[in-house]
């Protein structure tokens, strides 16, 4: 196997793993919302219906991603591209949702093991999709041969 | 065809096989922080004075996070849990104790994340909030 495809597949796996740690989150923030409505506590609702809302999306788009990277076999620069805006869009959220806050939820002041893990993730996705990026020509060659 | 079966097979192989070592990497990491955490939380705790005073409206709301603190250091953390949930509950209609809110709440993430130092951390900072 080329070094090539090494980091391609090391990629797909990081996404597909990424995906499944956003799946346990958002599944951790409904078990949270269950015990805050057994408690009565009803003022937290719409915080937790927008995270475990977010939270799935975040997990499908990154199966999604793996799947056009699959599809386009990957050579084309543009699931690349994708890729890596939307894990800087997520991890630029999740700073601003421990700093500044963001809307709905506000400032959550927790770091839990789950969110050090996917971010450690993330950021191994946006380094192996810059490297495959410039790598595409000689991936092109790798598949070709 | 074959290529893209072939590239399904080994992708799963290595979500497999990326994961174990990153996994092991953040637990020793996070062990490391904890145990770190711990030593300055017997520090402030040794220090800490009590903070509930007669006139405050907020007392019954303490002594809940007190008991869950208490309940914390003796290991029961599901009874910590009904604690700072009644104290979260009865901080409901107070806006003006968001900030309470929210350390009362990662106290509730950290020890659902079997986090104790942390969660004592956010216990006591809720308290300082309301004192």
């Amino acid at each position: 196997m080329t070094k090539n495809l090494l980091i391609i597949y090391a990629l797909c796996g990081i996404m597909a793993i990424t995906g499944i740690l956003y799946f346990l989150v958002a599944y951790g923030e409904y078990t949270d919302w269950m015990e805050l409505l057994n408690f009565g506590i009803h003022d937290e609702t719409t915080e937790k219906q927008v995270e475990i809302t977010l939270f799935i999306v975040s997990g499908l788009i990154y199966f999604g991603l793996v799947l056009w990277l699959l599809k386009t076999r990957f050579i084309k620069r543009l699931p690349y591209i994708v890729t890596i805006l939307v894990s800087i869009a997520l991890i630029s959220t999740y700073i601003a949702s421990r700093t500044v806050g963001v809307p709905i939820v506000g400032v959550e002041l927790y770091v839990g093991k789950l969110d050090l893990i996917s971010k450690i993730m993330q950021i191994s996705v946006i380094a192996l999709s810059i490297v495959a990026m410039y790598r595409i020509n000689r991936l092109v060659y790798s598949f070709t041969k | 065809m074959t290529i893209i079966s072939q590239s399904y097979g080994k992708v799963i192989l290595f979500s497999l096989l990326s994961i174990v070592p990153l996994l092991l990497i953040s637990n020793s990491v996070l062990s490391f922080g904890q145990s770190n955490a711990t030593n300055s939380i017997a520090i402030t705790s040794s220090n800490q004075t009590n903070t509930t005073s007669a006139d405050n409206p907020n007392n019954e709301i303490i002594k809940s996070i007190d008991t869950g603190i208490l309940m914390i250091k003796s290991g029961d953390n599901d009874g910590a849990k009904k604690s700072l949930y009644q104290a979260e509950a009865s901080l409901e209609d107070q806006p003006n104790q968001s900030g309470a809110e929210k350390h009362i709440e990662a106290s509730l993430k950290a020890l659902k994340d079997g986090d104790t130092s942390g969660a004592l951390t956010h216990a006591e900072e809720a308290k300082k909030g309301l004192a």
